[in-house]
């Protein structure tokens, strides 16, 4: 497996590690359906309310930023551990994690709600919000103002979406470069900042949470919330790459290079944050359950009291938890690939329906009777259509004619040779 | 090495420069036909599993339903435990904490989690040992000295003689040929099996080293031994603390007593309220009612009477005498002026009477009998044991109950009845703390009923040998039977043809008692009067 | 053997092939000599006497001031209304906490084949079990009547007809820690079997033959058997992973299960485990430094090991820490004043030192280690490794003097602990050194046979690495 310099410019351009003539026709086709699926979306949502749909918008916009920074993450991850394994399937992630660019333009229409104030998604976010406030609750609402105030949710929020699309940009440019001077010192310089920038990346995921799902409910706090966003994150990224690697493998690319002890691995690290996130997710269940504090337990009541939220809250354990925990045990899962390519797609629908059970309660919640709303998902189900068609639209643009391998990683022959016990 | 007829053909046994050599070789001599191969390498060469044949172990299998077994048993030992409270056998306990059911399931998440863990990692460990047959101490590959370094950094092939193909030079060339860099044949015998003789010496006198306790117990059975036993572990039983009607506590807690420290002066644990003070709804304004005192009569008297001083007259016989208020006993000059008619608070009616009944019959059946003749069950069996010597004296020290019906009662007013039963008299307790003063009275009024029936009719009554109540088989039959005794006795004393008598009635017997209650409080101002 | 002077340094950052992880050219015999020389030396080094003997006689005061709180009762701590969970809980928690590396090295990096850990899972998980054994004792004395410790596990009695509460995490801890203790002793035993066998084959007088003998099982290193052991090896710690998560989360539901502000965290479970895993690294740093230069391990334990696990402790540290900001953050944003109340009290209250003492030694000190001259360099990294074991220790102290100040200004107190609760912890700590002394004697204190698996792997390694320097 041995190359040789004079192959590697022939082969960032080859078809088999590229997309060569379908890029721009999938990309049309793509943002052509996805730009159709989000227009029924919004006018669905808007004729249903225009609260719903911002609701619906937030917890699709929210699903596919996940997917891009768990995809960022096993990115750095991988570079802070000196991975050789899995160097191969790196790139994917890589293009992944820069769909973060686009998500930042889908990242508009919740600004422009914000600084409208509309009070919805956010409730925090009405003028009116204060006023209304029990007396008893007031000064809790007055504080929690200073840092729930929509100049600073914009500002801060820029300031995430600039960390992320730098780092995410930084990342794959390297590996852009290393494709064809080869270079070790561009593995070391990814490697070495990737530390300071994981640091950054951690604050800004916790921040991110704090602000788009758990202000939803702005009197509710739960400091394991990050964390179990991050679960999700990671899923999803991880499911989305293999994913990506499976389908590619099926037109014809990249057949060689990502190997089946690749997509073991890969299928042994979404077993373990799906275990990951069940901890994560019965942690902050049972604290808020047997403290029962009712400050913190009415966000479950939330998802418990409306037979139709408690289905989902109770399917959710299941499906996102012990059926992918039996599914993805077994090694000869793992290692089949048409058995993978449905696990990540249902990894990838149970972590939508995390996000919709997570944000879709929250509105029409009615804090006096503590009752939600609950209606047949078509709005967000179309509105997921649309943000899939532009996500996957955004990775045609950006793959491009780029090699969908890091052709001149330093590590591929290992990630090319090892074998799993 | 040359004779070999006690023993028995082990394999061959062929050594490898490296682990690569190994695996080529073992390649080629599963190639040539062999399958009773064994590799061996200081540490897992991977691809020898392939090479020689090793098919996948089931221990992840054993291991996965293991699981499941332990995740049932998790499951089961909590919900049997905090929730199966109605099992026959070691029930199950219910706490009721934090408001939680008492099957709730992420409570019990936990332990199912380190049960199913606990396990699982057994099933994997002595699943390993079992299917490898491990512990095994005694191997004839041991014997061979250049096997000793396959632990640390030589590889080995061993082909087995039951090998079909096994015929003893064929293989070793075979081995050779392989890459083998040095070939030996392999023998057992019975030393194979034995234990080294200092073990056997150790194991012998370990085994009577530990014969020792159990005789020693054998031994101490049956003895006696007057020595207090050891206090071991003090288990908090020596605590300088306030225990309730006792001495202390010794501040200088453990020295002998001559250093005791005692909290109080008078080191006594209890303290006593402060003169004067009354509890809430113990103030006794009424010494008629409260104590059976003419409280217009002797004011002073009343004063010096009241409960508290009585308490501190008793308890001075302890100590330090504090003065005042000495009780008379029964017999003593310095009688109070006791009231002859029932206190006005008292209301007299067949309820009364009623009441009266039970609790005379709770507090006092016991000694005095049913009808007051002093031969309760307690009494008769105290003077039973009383004339019986146990170890050279008499089984118990009884003075007899008094019969109510003595004419020395009979005469006694109704404030010194009723002080008798709050205080005692002689050997009787005081009642005073356990019965309720409306109820004292009421049995001063059923006592005065009782007395009725023999002053009013003594020729109609012939006292019985036996009380009245004659311990029958069934307890519950000996009330109602005795209370229409008294109905009868009530109605015939009153000497009227009252047919509510023969009713038998709850009606009736109340009415009868009601009547009874009303002569016997016209009687007993009669006796008073005379 | 090799010479102690001139070592290779492998700290070097080249991504086309990998840093060798034995040095000193050592080949399979080599590395048996090794480990195997300070069980065979017919004396062990000086130093060695010098901390038995102290942490032998810190055992014995150990043993003392247990017997004296038997005979006294719990009275002689420190604990009383309102903090009555004083220094044993955090003791315990300190220790436990310390218990946890050794398994993770063992198992969450077996799985991430990170080959690295075999020259250092052995200790750590050595260590592991020496720290549960301290952890265990302090809520075992704790209990009060100890002879009636057994009431803690589900014994069916006629005498008591009780059974313990399942819903108490006081029981999930019994739990959790004894099956934690369990399965760790069966990992360490079982990844010491083919180690004591090769002992064994080398043990030249009677008695040690036996011993290892007995404790080897009757090891070959048959091809069938490896097959097995691995299966198994592979499956415990794929168990022992999330045992491991659970245990501390066990502990941190002692706390985060009740209502009390400070206590009460969601975030405890990661964060509790995150610390334990930064403080238990730091354990395995500290004992390993001299433990490496005493018994000539150098070549095995090499710059590169300590130089990953200090990169650990940066990454957990710096978990550790999000984690202290996210709680500050929510105390505050949650606008409950009890809640803002406790952490400023943390901050800026009468026990501030032991804040200050926490945050420092666990925050911010461990981010020297982002100076590659100092995370390679032995002395500071046994320095470092010390503060953030103080640091860890302060921060459970910190938790649990949280107690100090409850809702009700008028039962507010400041704890002080007695000379037993001081004599106790360090005691503890000689306990803990005296197992880990006995254990570098008489136990192998590396994994020959994983340390030769993987030199085996990196010879076949595409990249070309050298198993050693050449």
């Amino acid at each position: 497996m041995h190359e040789g310099h004079h192959e590697v410019k022939d082969r960032v351009t080859s078809p088999i590690y590229t997309f060569g003539e379908d890029r721009n026709r999938m990309m049309l086709l793509a943002i052509v359906v996805g730009a159709i699926c989000l227009g029924i979306g919004i006018a669905l949502g808007v004729s249903s309310g225009i609260a719903r749909f911002t609701y619906a918008y937030l917890m699709n916009f929210c699903f596919f930023v996940s997917i891009a920074l768990g995809a960022l993450f096993f990115v750095m991850s991988q570079h802070l551990t000196r991975a050789g394994w899995s160097a191969s399937i790196r790139r994917i992630s890589e293009i992944l994690a820069v769909c973060i660019v686009p998500m930042g333009v889908l990242f508009i229409p919740i600004v422009v709600m914000v600084a409208l104030k509309w009070g919805h998604p956010f409730e925090w976010n009405n003028p009116e919000w204060i006023a209304t406030a029990d007396d008893d609750l007031r000064p809790i609402y007055e504080k929690k103002s200073a840092y729930l105030n929509s100049s600073f949710f914009i500002a801060r929020n820029i300031a995430y979406f600039l960390i992320w699309i730098g780092t995410a940009w930084f990342l794959f440019r390297h590996s852009l470069r290393q494709d064809t001077t080869k270079s070790k010192e561009l593995t070391l310089r990814m490697q070495s900042r990737s530390a300071p920038l994981m640091i950054l990346f951690a604050m800004t995921l916790v921040f991110c949470s704090f602000d788009w799902q758990m202000s939803l409910a702005p009197m509710w706090f739960s400091t394991i919330f990050p964390v179990y966003f991050f679960a999700g994150a990671v899923i999803g990224g991880l499911a989305a790459t293999t994913l990506t690697a499976l389908l590619l493998q099926r037109s014809g690319r990249v057949t060689d290079e990502i190997t089946v002890e690749n997509y073991h691995d890969m299928g042994k690290l979404m077993f373990g944050f799906v275990v990951f996130w069940g901890y994560i997710a019965f942690s902050q269940f049972m604290l808020i359950w047997y403290a029962n504090i009712p400050e913190e337990t009415f966000w479950y009541n939330m998802r418990f009291k409306n037979p139709a939220w408690l289905n989902i809250s109770i399917a959710l354990l299941f499906l996102h938890l012990f059926i992918p925990f039996l599914g993805i045990m077994a090694r000869s899962v793992r290692r089949s690939k048409p058995f993978l390519v449905i696990a990540c797609l249902y990894l990838l629908a149970v972590h939508w329906i995390d996000h919709y059970w997570i944000v879709m309660p929250q509105y029409n919640y009615d804090s006096y009777n503590l009752t939600t709303e609950f209606a047949f998902p078509i709005v967000e189900l179309m509105l997921l259509a649309g943000f899939a068609g532009l996500f996957i639209g955004s990775f045609y643009f950006i793959a491009g004619n780029r090699p969908l391998v890091p052709l001149g990683d330093p590590r591929m022959a290992e990630a090319l040779n090892y074998k799993n016990l | 090495m040359t004779n070999h007829q006690n023993q028995k053909l082990v394999g061959v046994l062929a050594e490898f420069a490296c682990a690569d050599s190994l695996l080529q070789g073992a390649k080629r001599i599963r190639a040539g036909g062999y399958e009773k191969l064994d590799a061996f390498s200081p540490f897992p060469v991977h691809g020898i599993d392939e090479a020689i044949g090793i098919k996948r172990t089931i221990l992840p299998f054993i291991c996965l339903f293991t699981g499941i077994g332990a995740c049932g048993l998790g499951v089961f030992m909590q919900w049997y435990v905090n929730y199966y409270v109605s099992s026959p056998i070691f029930p199950g306990y219910d706490f009721y904490i934090s408001g939680k059911p008492l099957w709730s399931l992420p409570a019990n998440v936990p332990v199912i989690f380190e049960v199913i863990v606990l396990c699982t990692a057994f099933a994997a460990f002595f699943g390993m040992l079992i299917l490898n047959k491990m512990p095994q101490l005694a191997n004839p590959l041991l014997r061979v000295a250049r096997f000793r370094r396959v632990t640390n950094d030589r590889f080995f092939l061993l082909i087995d003689a039951a090998d079909e193909k096994f015929k003893n030079d064929r293989t070793i060339e075979e081995l050779r040929q392989a890459g083998a860099t040095d070939v030996e044949t392999v023998y057992s015998d019975e030393s194979d099996h034995q234990l080294p003789s200092f073990v056997r010496t150790f194991g012998v006198l370990m085994l009577t080293l530990a014969l020792v306790p159990p005789v020693m117990v054998f031994r101490a059975q049956g003895q006696t031994n007057r020595d207090p036993r050891l206090h071991f572990n003090p288990d908090m039983d020596f605590q300088t603390k306030f225990k309730p009607q006792t001495v202390g506590p010794n501040l200088n807690a453990g020295l002998n007593h001559a250093d005791a420290d005692y909290a109080w002066k008078d080191i006594r644990s209890a303290r006593l309220p402060i003169k004067g003070t009354v509890a809430r709804n113990k103030l006794e304004d009424d010494m008629e009612f409260f104590h059976g005192i003419k409280a217009a009569s002797n004011e002073q008297a009343a004063h010096e009477y009241n409960a508290p001083v009585r308490i501190v007259s008793v308890t001075t016989t302890l100590g330090q005498d504090t003065g005042s208020g000495q009780v008379p006993l029964a017999g003593e000059t310095a009688e109070p002026d006791w009231v002859t008619s029932y206190p006005q608070r008292l209301k007299i009616d067949a309820a009364t009477l009623q009441r009266g009944k039970k609790m005379y019959e709770i507090n006092c059946v016991a000694c005095h009998g049913y009808a007051g003749d002093g031969d309760g069950l307690v009494n008769k069996r105290a003077l039973e044991l009383a004339t019986v010597n146990i170890n050279g004296r008499p089984g118990a020290a009884w003075t007899e109950s008094k019969s109510l019906h003595h004419p020395d009662v009979i005469v006694q007013s109704v404030g010194r009845v009723f002080d008798t039963i709050t205080n005692g008299r002689a050997t009787m307790g005081p009642y005073g703390s356990r019965i309720k003063p409306e109820d004292r009275w009421a049995i001063v009024l059923y006592i005065q009923a009782l007395q009725e029936t023999r002053i009013n009719s003594a020729e109609k009554f012939v006292v019985p040998e036996t009380p009245v109540t004659e311990p029958s088989a069934d307890d519950e039959q000996v009330e109602p039977q005795d209370e229409s005794n008294a109905a009868e006795e009530g109605s015939e004393v009153e000497g009227a043809g009252d047919n509510a008598t023969q009713e038998g009635g709850d009606d009736g017997d109340v009415e009868s008692e009601s009547k009874t209650e009303e002569s016997a409080g016209e009687s007993g101002e009669g006796l008073i009067g005379e | 053997m090799v010479t102690v002077d001139s070592y290779y340094d492998n700290t070097f950052e080249d991504p086309s092939r990998r840093a060798p992880l034995i040095t000193g050219r050592l080949d399979f015999n080599g590395v048996t000599e090794q480990v195997a020389a300070p069980t065979e030396a017919r004396k062990p080094p000086q130093a060695w006497y010098v901390v038995f003997t102290i942490s032998t006689l810190l055992t014995l005061m150990l043993g003392g001031l247990i017997m004296h709180l038997l005979l006294k009762g719990v009275g002689v701590w420190g604990n009383n209304n309102p903090v009555y969970w004083g220094w044993p809980i955090v003791n315990f928690v300190f220790w436990v906490g310390i218990g946890h590396a050794g398994t993770l090295i063992s198992a969450i990096l077996f799985l991430f084949r990170q080959h690295w850990r075999t020259s250092i899972n052995r200790a750590a998980e050595a260590m592991t079990i020496f720290a549960v054994i301290c952890a265990g004792m302090f809520p075992g004395i704790h209990i009060g009547r100890v002879w009636s410790f057994y009431w803690l596990f589900p014994i069916p009695s006629e005498h008591l007809a009780m059974w313990p509460n399942f819903r108490s995490p006081l029981l999930w801890d019994v739990f959790a820690v004894s099956t934690y203790f369990t399965v760790s002793l069966l990992f360490w035993y079982m990844g010491m079997v083919p180690d004591l066998a090769t002992f064994r084959d080398r043990a030249t007088n009677k008695v040690k033959k036996l011993a290892y003998g007995i404790a080897a099982l009757g090891w070959t290193g048959s091809a069938r058997h490896w097959h097995r052991y691995e299966a198994a090896y592979t499956i415990l710690a794929a168990l022992a992973t999330p045992l491991v998560l659970s245990v501390h989360t066990i502990v941190s539901f002692d706390f985060a299960i009740s209502q009390l502000p400070g206590w009460h965290t969601t975030i405890f479970p990661p964060y509790f485990v995150a610390g334990a895993i930064f403080s238990g690294f730091a354990m395995v740093v500290t004992l390993l430094i001299p433990a490496r230069a005493l018994f000539g391990l150098k070549d095995i334990i090499t710059v590169r090991h300590i130089e990953n696990m200090n990169k650990i402790i940066i990454l957990t540290g710096l978990i550790v820490g999000t984690a202290y900001t996210i709680e500050f953050f929510v105390a505050w944003y949650s606008g409950n004043n009890y809640e803002g109340f406790t952490f400023i009290n943390r901050m800026m209250g009468p026990k501030w030192w032991a804040y200050f003492a926490m945050f420092s030694c666990n925050v911010f000190i461990p981010q020297l280690f982002w100076f590659k001259k100092i995370r390679t360099s032995m002395a500071w990294s046994m320095v470092i490794c010390l503060l953030v074991n103080v640091g860890m220790w302060f921060e459970r102290f910190v938790i649990v003097m949280s107690l100090e100040r409850d809702f009700l200004p008028s039962s507010w107190a400041y704890f002080i602990p007695t000379w037993v609760d001081i004599g106790m912890f360090v005691g503890s700590f000689g306990l803990f050194l005296m197992l880990f002394c006995l254990f570098c004697r008489y136990l192998p204190l590396v994994a020959i046979s994983e340390v030769k698996g993987t030199m085996e792997h990196y010879r076949h390694l595409p990249t070309g690495t050298p198993t050693s320097e050449t």
